[in-house]
């Protein structure tokens, strides 16, 4: 008998979030990588709240942002 | 044209290997059917994403698709694959042959990939059977499930039911215990399906270890218990909640009340053991409702139950907005008609949450107190009785529950003949010789845990104080919030004062509302992300200070291993609101 076919549904339908939807989608991956894993440092579990852009190192893109959150001395771009 | 921090361009080889990745694992679906992709090409930007064209087939049953909040409970790397194709084809439009396609699902590539470690308890694979209910009771807790809860279930027909289970069977594997990730909803009457006895005869085929099924008792009629009969070892837990056929049949509308009101005769010449299951619900007055638990209790016990279980009663705020009854006064009496009962019956008759009980009546927590014997188990003929205290177990000094628990639990799966206990009785000590090769039914070795012993439930293990401080001293935290529950707290107070772990350091212990499932529900285990981040939120407008760390059992996260909540949303959002650090103390469940 074949396998039970598990299946899920895909909603492409969603309102665009951002004019900037590559950094918003890198955004989005992340977090939604970090409800499932801990990055660690060798052995050392490390939290993250941000990430930066290899080409520009001085803007900090924020993850799970709240509003109590204020910018750094580089200048934030919350999503 | 926006501005893009990324050109679009750039991101063709990243984009391109997340697809390649994802699709590894996955295959993409159109109305149901596979879609294999050869390429994709980037979106106009101009023209907004094309919507899921219809989602759900003409004709095609909409129960079909997995529930993804069910997925984001057990198995929430689906839900990334789910999250993380969305977030592509945002971007993207995949192609076949150079046509692009479109696509409203993906279904799971191999299921060989989704094994999961599991202690490959049978109903793990039956359990799917219990989609449906052929009564209707008038207190059943599913009515009172809020509709963002993970545990939603598929309406689907039966054969499709009995396809998952089987291929659910393909993949049990009992030895490297490994099975198929979890997907299972609200269980309804397994009994009542008409392919359950196929599915039991298979796993029986794979597995020797006990079935314990949950049952109304409206299926078990004598054609029924003869085939159980068959494929033992069987334990049933046969939600009985009255022995009059009028009141079982007003409390569950149940269609034959007087076949589970017979049941029990059957099972015990058929030698199955059962628990006879009795939620005491306040239907009519409260004295027609004790009156009538006592005699469904007299009952079990004349048949021969293994022990009876009385279930408090409690409801959400889905269930009812109003308040139907008041909980202390309710469940005091009940617990007090119960003690009362214990001393006229043979079998053990035990309140759930057992830990109410415990908190009522006992100064002292955590404590070995034997509170009911199992007829003709080994503890019951060798002379333990209901009120003694185990205080060693072969020589061993016993120093809370959970570890006599853990010594019993031992020696009966041991290949050990005989072991004497010492007991407190009366004010004095006895020791009393077990022979764990004398009983009968309604005890079995397959079926019991502890020789036939019954406390009032599991207790807290102290390792458990080890493992806080642990946490502790990992985060050099001086001020500590830990989250409890109502009726774990005295005990933990207790063993926490007792300890020397703690020096130096605050603990304060808090017990967050449930405000999630509201009514009168306060049981911890049910409580979600959101009412732990409202504790906390508002034990910091109190102004106790700042902890700089909180502790949280692990035990409300248990389900599925991935930390989560019942609605699926992950612990780590709590730190995330608080802005406080946030561990989980590894436990069991204490509810027993």
């Amino acid at each position: 008998m074949a396998d039970y076919v598990f299946r899920y549904r895909l909603d492409t339908d969603q309102a665009p979030g951002s004019n900037d939807p590559v950094l918003e989608m890198i955004r989005t991956q992340l977090e939604n990588i970090l409800d499932v894993v801990v990055p660690v440092e060798g052995r050392r579990e490390v939290k993250i709240d941000g990430f930066k852009l290899l080409r520009d190192r001085g803007t900090i893109y924020r993850l799970f942002s709240h509003e109590q959150e204020s910018a750094d001395v580089f200048g934030e771009h919350p999503l | 044209m926006a501005d893009h921090t990324i050109p679009l361009e750039d991101t063709v080889p990243f984009l391109k290997r997340q697809l390649e990745s994802l699709l590894s694992v996955v295959v993409l679906e159109k109305d149901g059917e596979a879609v294999e992709v050869d390429g994709f090409r980037m979106r106009d930007e101009r023209e907004p994403a094309r919507g899921r064209p219809a989602g759900v087939r003409e004709g095609q049953a909409e129960s079909t698709w997995q529930d993804i909040r069910n997925a984001s409970l057990y198995e929430p790397r689906i839900e990334l694959i789910k999250r993380q194709l969305e977030s592509l084809l945002g971007l993207v439009e995949v192609q076949r042959n150079g046509d692009v396609v479109e696509v409203d699902g993906f279904r799971l590539r191999n299921l060989k990939h989704w094994l999961s470690p599991s202690a490959c308890d049978p109903s793990e694979v039956f359990g799917y059977a219990g989609a449906r209910c052929n009564c209707d009771c008038i207190f059943c807790c599913n009515k009172g499930n809020a509709a963002t809860l993970a545990l939603g279930n598929l309406k689907r027909p039966p054969a499709e039911e009995l396809s998952e289970m089987m291929t659910r069977l393909d993949y049990f594997y009992p030895k490297p215990s490994r099975c198929l990730f979890p997907s299972l909803g609200d269980i309804y009457e397994v009994m009542m399906h008409p392919h359950v006895m196929e599915v039991l005869r298979s796993l029986r085929d794979r597995t020797p270890r006990v079935f314990r099924i949950t049952t109304n008792g409206d299926c078990l009629t004598p054609e029924t218990i003869a085939q159980l009969a068959q494929m033992k070892p069987v334990y049933l837990y046969v939600s009985l909640n009255s022995a009059s056929a009028e009141r079982r049949r007003a409390l569950m509308r149940s269609r034959h009340p007087e076949v589970a009101i017979e049941s029990l005769h059957l099972l015990k010449d058929a030698g199955i053991p059962y628990a006879a299951v009795a939620v005491a619900w306040p239907f009519g007055s409260r004295r027609e409702m004790l009156e009538d638990l006592s005699g469904t209790v007299a009952y079990a016990d004349a048949c021969g139950a293994h022990l009876v279980q009385v279930n408090l009663p409690g409801y959400s705020r889905y269930f009812s907005e109003e308040k139907l009854f008041d909980l202390d006064e309710v469940w005091s009496e009940v617990v007090s008609c119960v003690r009362g009962l214990r001393s006229e019956t043979c079998c053990p008759v035990v309140v759930m949450p057992s830990m109410y009980e415990e908190n009522l009546y006992e100064k002292t927590k955590n404590v070995a107190k034997v509170i009911g014997v199992v007829k003709n188990s080994p503890a019951a003929r060798s002379g333990l009785m209901k009120g003694d205290v185990i205080r060693k177990v072969g020589g061993v000094v016993v120093q809370s529950k959970p570890q006599a628990r853990d010594l019993l639990s031992f020696l009966q799966r041991s290949d050990i003949r005989e072991v004497t206990l010492v007991v407190g009785r009366e004010g004095g000590s006895v020791e009393v010789p077990v022979n764990l090769e004398d009983f009968t039914y309604p005890y079995t070795r397959e079926t019991d845990h502890h020789l036939g012993a019954v406390f009032v439930g599991t207790g807290l293990r102290l390792s458990y104080l080890e493992s806080l401080r642990g946490l502790i001293d990992s985060r050099n935290a001086q001020h500590v919030l830990f989250l409890s529950s109502a009726l774990v707290k005295p005990t933990f107070e207790q063993v926490l004062s007792e300890s020397h772990l703690f020096g130096g350091v605050d603990v304060d212990i808090e017990v967050p509302r449930n405000t999630f499932f509201g009514g009168n529900v306060f049981m911890g285990d049910l409580l979600v992300v959101q009412d732990f981040v409202d504790c906390i939120k508002g034990y910091l407008e109190r102004g106790a200070g700042r902890p700089d760390l909180v502790v949280i059992p692990s035990s409300p996260f248990s389900l599925g291993g991935w930390r989560r909540d019942l609605t699926g949303r992950v612990y780590l959002d709590i730190e995330r609101e608080v802005g406080i650090p946030v561990e989980l103390l590894e436990c069991s469940p204490i509810f027993d």
